[in-house]
């Protein structure tokens, strides 16, 4: 089972899926940030599945290490977002001491 | 070893046309120049009570690099198509189309940013332009890409960089609040884009968008759902209903320049890219149900967008909704199956001129009045501040499409073509949204001219703009009255006449 693409793309599928639910239930931003970074990473997942097991008739300028390599340009951007998103969550806790984003009311119209 | 050397045979050097890559590199520059020559290591950003504001030294740099980028696009002649960077950047007349406008927005935030920044008494000036060029740098870089992976990381640049716009004036409860929903509900809208671009991947086993159809692989389920996620990602980039729910909220809390920034700019470098993903569908199997996404979502949008703006009080999210209406109308040239990116590019440079205008000239009477505008603040303004609300005024008309002004021509170009392939109700939408759009935006140029309330207190007279930031608005007027009259002007050099 586990040497077929369709245990991985499943598995990447409930991974994703799994991080969408905590970003829409989950009220704590560190918690929703990590279901962000779910979502990226079952999107790795499937990167490197399809390139494990590419498409058969498959015509393409690239080559399969394509897939690697944007897994690679995903986890440098994930780590980007997660230093700005970190001293965002950071800046927040500092001015009213929670994260709570059921409380971010200000804007409302 | 031997692997690598059998491969280093075989190389071949990559086919690089380096004058289109001038855009990207004069950008890269500014940013890394930019971050040198302002970086400060001291913990405090606010001025203290006695200190001279300061001006960033990099700006004149700034404007200047940035002016020479707007004469490189605009000298351009021809309309080669072709791609660049081993097929990695497409370089066409829609990329340049996209780097006018991008760098036009990125020039007049730096030029308006340095007022708004010293009425919040905020001295990070530097790292606000450096901000502004790495976003613009990933904007360029998106709406040029031929390959999703340089789609992506484009993407990432410019939302990474707005995030810390959004935030930029900590100190302030609505600035932290908008920077922490743009960044949450981005990043989440990047990550499904994401899984769209693996999807696609696995479907056609290639990463050019330009190479997908060709496989013939393209009408499988796996390439239909991926189609349908990065959509979903580029229409919340547009701010289009209902993907729209950040916008009021970010576009609000946001210092008014970014705002002014974003709310174009991100427009331009998303649709560029939906273009293209829609150009390369087609009209069946996949295309189809993209296409009827794309009808219903721009008729809801335009309907939407003006009835909320109608309800708004605050100055700032009525021109937010105003926002979701114009993505509206801008989603109508890729629903309709012809190639009107003519049409397209010019509705967006219309609303980039009337649009950035109205939001520096709300900034500055922002300034100038010491408080957020509520739209009943406006009210007389005119004796106070003739230059400000009347640039205030003529881009309101711009954007309701009023003739003389250029909104008016944009509009008049996209619902013409429009109407011309015999598909009317999308266009017919578009007039009626622009009908409901009139009585908002003339409702409040009118409240400009009104004379104040009897016995109302004169507000406290606050800060006076500067020279430099009522330049940008001046080119945003001079812009607005020169597409009016002559948008051919713009339609020939996109054409490669000049």
């Amino acid at each position: 089972m586990a040497n077929s693409p369709e245990f991985f793309l499943v598995l990447s599928a409930l991974i994703f899926c799994l991080g969408l639910i905590g970003l829409i239930i989950r009220r704590n931003p560190l918690v929703m940030f990590m279901s962000i970074e779910l979502m990226l990473n079952a999107a790795n997942l499937a990167f490197m599945t399809f390139s494990r097991f590419p498409p058969a008739n498959r015509v393409s300028l690239g080559s399969p290490s394509d897939g690697p390599a944007f897994t690679f340009v995903v986890m440098t951007i994930a780590a980007a977002e997660a230093v700005v998103g970190l001293a965002i969550i950071i800046t927040i806790f500092r001015n009213r001491h929670s994260v709570d984003v059921d409380a971010l009311t200000s804007l409302k119209g | 070893m031997l692997t690598i050397f059998a491969n280093a045979a075989s190389f071949t050097p990559p086919q690089i046309e380096f004058y289109d890559l001038i855009p990207l590199a004069i950008l890269g520059f500014l940013v890394a120049a930019t971050l040198c020559l302002e970086l400060k290591d001291d913990d405090s950003p606010v001025v203290d009570d006695g200190e001279v504001p300061h001006r960033p030294s990099v700006l004149s740099l700034g404007a200047i690099s940035l002016v020479a980028l707007l004469g490189y696009y605009l000298s351009y002649k021809g309309s080669a198509v072709g791609l660049n960077f081993n097929g990695m950047l497409y370089s066409d007349m829609l990329a340049r189309g996209a780097g006018v406008l991008i760098t036009l927005c990125a020039l007049l935030a730096i030029l308006a940013g340095p007022d708004e920044l010293e009425y919040h008494r905020n001295k990070r000036g530097g790292e606000f332009c450096a901000l502004i060029f790495a976003s613009s740098l990933g904007m360029v870089m998106m709406a040029s890409a031929a390959n999703t992976m340089v789609i992506f990381l484009g993407l990432e640049l410019f939302s990474i960089a707005l995030y810390l716009l959004c935030i930029f004036f900590p100190g302030r409860e609505t600035s932290r609040e908008s920077g922490m929903k743009y960044f949450i509900l981005s990043s989440a809208a990047s990550a499904v884009m994401l899984y769209g671009f693996a999807l696609l991947y696995g479907a056609t086993g290639s990463t050019w968008i330009y190479e997908m159809r060709a496989t013939g692989l393209a009408d499988t389920n796996l390439y239909l759902i991926g189609m349908v996620l990065v959509v979903c990602g580029l229409l919340f980039k547009l701010a289009v209903a209902p993907f729209h729910f950040w916008a009021p909220d970010v576009y609000q809390g946001a210092p008014t320049t970014v705002t002014a920034y974003m709310s174009v700019a991100t427009k331009v470098a998303a649709l560029t890219v939906l273009w293209r993903i829609v150009e390369l569908l087609g009209q069946q199997g996949p295309g189809e149900v993209v296409n009827l996404v794309l009808i219903s979502l721009s008729a809801l949008s335009i309907l939407l967008g003006n009835f909320m703006a109608l309800a708004q009080k605050n100055v700032k999210r009525m021109l937010a909704y105003s926002g979701v209406a114009n993505a509206g109308y801008l989603l109508i040239a890729p629903a309709i199956w012809i190639d009107m990116k003519d049409a397209m590019m010019l509705f967006l440079a219309t609303y980039l001129v009337g649009n950035v205008g109205a939001f520096l000239a709300v900034a500055q009477a922002e300034a100038y009045c010491g408080k957020e505008l509520e739209r009943e603040d406006l009210r007389g303004l005119f004796q106070r501040q003739p230059w400000i609300t009347g640039s205030l005024a003529l881009c309101l008309v711009s954007l309701t499409g009023l003739p003389p002004a250029a909104g008016f021509m944009g509009k008049f170009f996209l619902f013409g073509q429009a109407i011309a392939t015999g598909r009317l109700a999308l266009p017919l939408i578009g007039i009626v949204g622009s009908l409901l759009g009139a009585a908002y935006y003339i409702g409040t140029a009118i409240q400009l001219f009104t004379a104040p309330e009897e016995g109302s207190e004169e507000s406290q007279i606050g800060q006076e703009p500067s020279t430099v930031s009522q330049t940008a608005l001046g080119i945003c007027c001079a812009g607005v009255v020169v597409l009016g009259f002559a948008p051919n002007l713009f339609l020939n050099w996109f054409a490669g006449g000049l």
